[in-house]
């Protein structure tokens, strides 16, 4: 080790590249403590950042922004298919989604992401435009379907299971209700969370949080997993890469995380490989769980007076697949669908079920041809377009099916 | 686990290397600094795999007890079946995990010409990482033991880190008990300061070599091998030389980094490369790349199989058992297999016309070697024998094509990576005593590594599949 002048000499590389090594994580660490709405895609990821271990999005947040874009946007490569839109994100002192409207019917509406509502407002999400139809408020309590490779470190996972929206039903004081559960086509969804919690890990942060929440501190284990998750800086870092990968005309890696497609009308479209790898795909042991899984959901729900209705959505993919330039006849698939084998095995036990496939792909043609989508281009998600014809086709079905839905004043 | 602890990532860096330095110089009796070792490696493997750290466990017991063993017994077969069961367990293991779906698809194959099925099942495996590295830990541990190399150690604790070590756990050096036991057993007296420089200094340019040269050039290489069919005659042999740089400095990048955090922690881990794209031979290129792999494979297979005085048959039987063995180390494929033939033959070919070789001037015989070791790396690389026929047909035939994305940059890395691979002094050859200049300019280096890092760009070192 050399001195000068009795001083330690910091350039010396076993104390330089440490401080910078500190260095850098400081300013890691001290970005976790900035808003990351900013830099969001969406509402959904800004608001799921602090979740509480027992609620689906972070308790009394807004979010609010006028350019947000899809969620399939990784790199450059994605822009051509790049749409901003407004968003207004509200979280009510539950950690679900709120919309305005005076009368709350008794509906429960649970499900993924295109559920929650992903690049459209509030009041304009699936649950909130089919309320506006049977003249009331229906609860938003639908939820993100995080992966695998997303599951948080410290929380446990968020799932949706019946005592969960018992819980919401007995919050908003309804008895005899109707839960519509949507179901979207390429998540392995809703027994991926039951194969989960079998892992004893999983079992492990399910006990520390019910423990954290029993001490009411679930919401400082909500803050440290969002810590831990989101890192501004590194966001910022991979901007940055992805501008300087293009400048340099280098392959970006993150180009091939989707795949870009081109639309009859020419329009670019971004689609996840999982709903491409999913189309036509026979699904048998996804079918056999996730009909396991209903039953015993519908069970209990029935247990407390509640009807159980499944919505079926398809992916974009399912939707769009035989509108796209570069598709082969060949690769069109034959029925039954994964979703119509699974609908049609529900409805032998008797649970209702609205497989909205069919018309989604008639719409979509339709609406192409006046350059109108049913889902963001840049986006997995339903566009304002999309959102409106499914709560239509749910509450014509509701009322062609004659399901019972008392009025507000009955409740 | 949710985050992988590669040395290159920012979680290791950032969190997990940092606890443990500070863990341990903390702590003072070799029973803690022992404990931190194993609790810090199996929390590091952990993050890879967390199923499987019972079969580290067991690998590790089995061959402490059978050093047990071997401390115990003077007769002559007992000493024998303390280490051959042992062994067979361990190779039992690892062949299960490793090579029996290759070898039942090999026997469906064959049988399916005369319409038979095999009646054993596939397996749902996969190929713990590191196992392959830990096993040859334990197994070399065991040799060494039998035949009196070394003494057996009666410390568990002081055995279970070694062989779980994690700095070399996930993808060596294989270090032999003999070239740590030392510093293992005064892991105590270590000094803090002592190495504190060359331990950055390594680990530094390690970071380097992985993210700013492999890393970058496999940016390049992986899209334009994805689409190989489409490849021209120049850009099937750039790729093909652009990964050989790339392998050399994927895995001496991490041999860096495991020298480097080696040193933090008191431990001399051996150099794994020295500079082989300077070998003048093929036999001398085996001399120079992944030395442990090497040292292992001769002191188990070959020196056993061709004696103190061979013939030339038993030479090149012993050359061609021990190459496939080492072909097969990395994996069941037979393109591995094609890969150990063809460079068995090489070193075959070149002993026997060592005499009319060394004639040749120096350059000329690297630019050979290195070309051999390209030809070689295609059968290696690829992901089958489609890939390997179609890449070498490109190569050894005039295609004309588009380059490929980037090529540009490429090329300016290829002569880099080039000098730095052929010319530059190797990291166990320099001083690692860097002036203030030199010192700026390597901080600047890493903060860039950092930025990549921290960018998303994170690639699993490339013998983590071995």
């Amino acid at each position: 080790m050399s001195n000068s002048g009795g001083k330690k000499n910091i350039l010396q590389v076993g104390i330089f590249i440490p401080i910078l090594l500190f260095l850098a994580f400081s300013a890691d660490s001290f970005y976790r403590f900035t808003s990351i709405d900013k830099i969001c895609s969406s509402g959904i990821e800004a608001v799921y950042r602090f979740r509480q271990p027992d609620t689906p999005f972070e308790a009394d947040k807004k979010f609010q922004r006028k350019n947000c874009y899809g969620d399939l946007v990784y790199c450059p490569a994605h822009k051509e298919a790049l749409t901003f839109r407004e968003e207004t994100f509200t979280v009510d002192e539950f950690g679900y989604r709120t919309s305005t409207g005076e009368k709350i019917l008794p509906i429960i509406f649970a499900g993924s992401s295109l559920t929650v509502g992903v690049g459209v407002s509030d009041d304009l999400t699936v649950p909130a435009q089919l309320g506006k139809l049977l003249a009331g408020r229906i609860y938003n309590a639908g939820q993100t379907y995080w992966q695998r490779n997303d599951r948080p470190v410290l929380l446990p996972l968020f799932h949706i299971d019946a005592q969960r929206i018992l819980k919401i039903a007995r919050r908003l004081n309804i008895e005899n209700g109707l839960v519509i559960l949507e179901m979207p086509e390429e998540a392995s969804l809703p027994y991926f969370y039951e194969s989960e919690l079998a892992n004893p890990i999983n079992k492990g942060k399910q006990l520390l949080a019910e423990l954290l929440i029993s001490l009411n501190l679930g919401k400082e284990e909500g803050y440290l997993e969002g810590f831990m998750r989101a890192s501004p800086l590194r966001r910022i870092a991979r901007e940055a890469q992805n501008n300087l990968l293009e400048k340099l005309d280098i392959p970006n890696p993150l180009e091939e995380k989707v795949a870009i497609k081109k639309l009859s009308d020419g329009k670019p479209i971004l689609f996840n490989w999982r709903s491409i790898r999913y189309y036509g795909e026979n699904r048998e042991s996804d079918k056999k769980k996730t009909i396991a899984y209903l039953k015993k959901f519908r069970d209990l729900l029935s247990k407390k007076g509640f009807d159980l209705a499944v919505v079926f959505l398809p992916s974009k993919y399912s939707v769009y697949a035989d509108s796209l330039k570069d598709f082969n006849a060949s690769d069109y698939k034959e029925s039954p669908t994964y979703l119509e084998r699974l609908e049609k095995e529900l409805n032998a036990v008797n649970i209702k079920t609205l497989n909205l496939t069919d018309g989604l792909r008639e719409k979509s043609k339709v609406e192409l041809n006046n350059h109108k989508y049913l889902f963001f281009p840049d986006d997995t998600h339903l566009t304002q377009y999309g959102i409106d014809f499914v709560a239509g086709e749910i509450a014509d079905w509701l009322e062609k099916r004659q399901v019972r839905i008392k009025t507000g004043s009955e409740i | 686990m949710a985050f992988p602890l590669s040395f290159n990532s920012l979680n290791f860096l950032f969190y997990f290397l940092p606890a443990v330095y500070a863990l341990f110089w903390t702590l003072k009796s070799k029973s803690q600094r022992y404990l931190l070792l194993i609790i810090s490696s199996y929390i590091f493997y952990a993050s890879y795999s967390f199923k499987f750290l019972g079969l580290l466990l067991l690998s590790t017991s089995i061959a402490y007890f059978s050093g047990l063993a071997l401390l115990h017994f003077k007769n002559k077969t007992a000493r024998f079946f303390s280490v051959f069961v042992p062994i067979i367990i361990d190779l039992g293991i690892l062949c299960l995990f490793k090579y029996y779906n290759f070898f039942l698809d090999n026997l469906a194959q064959t049988l399916a010409w005369w319409n038979l099925e095999p009646a054993m099942p596939f397996l749902n495996i996969v190929v713990p990482v590191g196992m392959s590295f830990y096993v040859f830990h334990t197994i070399s541990y065991m040799v060494d033991a039998y035949r009196g190399a070394i003494t057996p150690t009666g410390n568990f604790l002081e055995f279970a880190a070694y062989v779980s070590l994690f700095p070399q756990l996930a993808c060596g050096p294989i270090i032999r008990y003999w070239q740590i036991d030392e510093d293992l057993k005064k892991i105590d007296q270590a000094k803090r300061m002592e190495n504190n420089n060359r331990a950055w200094s390594f680990i530094t340019i390690g970071l380097i070599e992985k993210v700013l040269i492999a890393d970058q050039m496999g940016l390049i290489i992986d899209p334009a091998l994805k689409h190989y069919n489409d490849l021209s005659t120049l850009g099937a042999w750039m790729c093909m030389v652009g990964f050989a740089y790339r392998y050399l400095f994927d895995f001496a990048g991490y041999c860096d980094m495991a020298v480097g955090i080696g040193y933090l922690l008191g431990l001399h881990i051996p150099q794994n490369f020295n500079s082989p794209f300077k070998a003048l031979d093929i036999g001398d290129f085996a001399r120079r790349w992944h030395i442990s792999l090497y040292m292992c494979m001769r002191d188990l297979v070959y020196l056993p199989l061709a004696g103190s005085k061979p013939s030339v048959f038993r030479v090149v039987m012993s050359v061609f058992i021990t190459v496939i063995l080492i072909g097969l180390w990395h994996g069941a494929k037979w393109t591995f297999i094609l890969w150990a033939l063809y460079v068995a033959s090489l070193i075959v070919l070149h002993y026997l016309i060592r005499p009319l070789c060394q004639k040749l001037p120096t350059y000329l015989r690297m630019i050979l070697t290195f070309i051999e070791f390209v030809i070689g790396l295609t059968l290696f690389a690829a992901q089958d024998m489609t890939m390997a026929k179609s890449l070498l047909t490109t190569m050894f035939s005039w295609r004309q094509n588009a380059l490929m994305q980037g090529w540009r940059p490429f090329s300016i890395l290829l002569v880099l990576a080039g000098y730095l691979a052929h010319l530059a002094p190797n990291s166990f050859e320099i001083e690692h005593e860097w002036k203030p200049g030199m010192v700026i300019v390597l901080g600047a280096l890493f903060l860039l590594c950092l930025f990549l890092l921290a960018g998303g760009q994170q690639f699993q070192f490339l013998y983590f599949q071995f």
